[in-house]
């Protein structure tokens, strides 16, 4: 392979060479190449100082109150969390209740119960679906800012 | 001799300090503090209620912040249409330059430079640049965060850095020329 076939090879790896990310192999392989090849040293100098330039620069800092906030309020929603899963399992817990005392205890035949029990189960059944529906709207539906 | 443990850090001191560099990741991908602040509070309800998110002791913790952070900023970048700020060239990079008031010091006129060379690469080659660079993240990490395959990580952050060298390069060889045309004049 010849001089310059060989940098079109390498200049790619110079990259890899840079951040400590080649095999040992191949990292000889580049510092070998540029021991013979003043360009792709020069090169990788550039590179090598462009990268120490991007370090030194400064971004904007999160201000510690703000921060704060935000850490305060990840546990606030994690608390919010966990309690509308205890709501809703407190929910279900009285409903089952309910609907085991309705037909063990009432003294209505037990066509009457079912029909009844059918009716409430429907109704919340389509509660439910309705529910879920407009909350995976909520979360996903791309046009939900979309005034009308 | 027994063998000394490492002194583990506290969750909440790794928890600030993964917020506080995926709050300029943001900054980095959006431009706008205000944005970025938005998105980061996003990225701090997932983490507070993803089934799968790490904890913050887990070593994998900070690359999947930055990859929720990087995703919503994204998100945020299409929903407000800033897209078309990213098609800048070199005038724009020029025009940028000349805002920069003339006294400022050599190292922070280099800074700006850097800064504005940064801010003028399309997205998909500024993240890439700064997760290495700025953020310090493996090849492996970064495959992570963004998505791609760690095989493409390499050639995409060369052409990446290529394409920044080229932009700093061309405002440097702008600037001599100017200041030749000044002289002549």
């Amino acid at each position: 392979m010849n001089i310059e076939n060989s940098c079109q090879h390498i200049e790619e790896m110079l990259s890899g060479y840079l951040d400590g990310e080649l095999t040992q192999q191949e990292g000889q392989h580049v510092n070998v190449h540029m021991g013979q090849c003043a360009t792709c040293a020069h090169f990788f100098a550039q590179l090598r100082q462009l990268q120490g330039s991007i370090q030194q620069t400064r971004y904007p800092e999160l201000e510690t109150e703000k921060l704060r906030k935000l850490l305060h309020d990840s546990t606030s929603r994690t608390l919010q969390g966990v309690s509308w899963f205890a709501i809703v399992a407190g929910v279900v817990t009285i409903l089952v209740m309910a609907a085991y005392e309705f037909w063990m205890n009432s003294v209505m035949p037990w066509y009457e119960r079912l029909a009844i029990g059918l009716l409430w189960g429907g109704g919340l059944g389509l509660f439910v679906s309705v529910l879920r529906q407009r909350l995976i709207a909520r979360k996903t539906d791309k046009y939900r800012k979309v005034k009308l | 001799m027994p063998e000394i443990e490492p002194e583990s850090v506290p969750a909440d001191i790794i928890l600030a300090e993964v917020t506080r560099g995926a709050y300029k990741l943001a900054v980095q991908i959006l431009k706008q503090p205000e944005d970025a602040e938005d998105v980061l509070q996003e990225a701090a309800a997932v983490a507070a209620s993803h089934a799968n998110a790490p904890r913050p002791e887990n070593e994998n913790y900070r690359s999947w912040f930055f990859k929720v952070v990087r995703n919503k900023a994204i998100d945020r970048l299409r929903q407000i249409n800033r897209q078309k700020l990213e098609a800048l060239d070199e005038s724009t990079l020029q025009s940028a330059m000349q805002q920069e008031p003339a006294a400022r010091l050599e190292q922070h006129r280099l800074e700006q430079r850097v800064k504005i060379a940064l801010d003028c690469l399309p997205v998909t080659q500024r993240e890439i640049v700064l997760l290495r660079d700025y953020h310090g993240f493996a090849y492996g990490e970064i495959a992570e965060i963004l998505n791609i395959p760690t095989g493409s990580v390499m050639s995409r952050l060369h052409r990446a850095r290529l394409a920044l060298r080229e932009l700093l390069g061309a405002t440097e060889t702008s600037g001599v020329r100017e200041e030749k045309v000044e002289r002549v004049q």
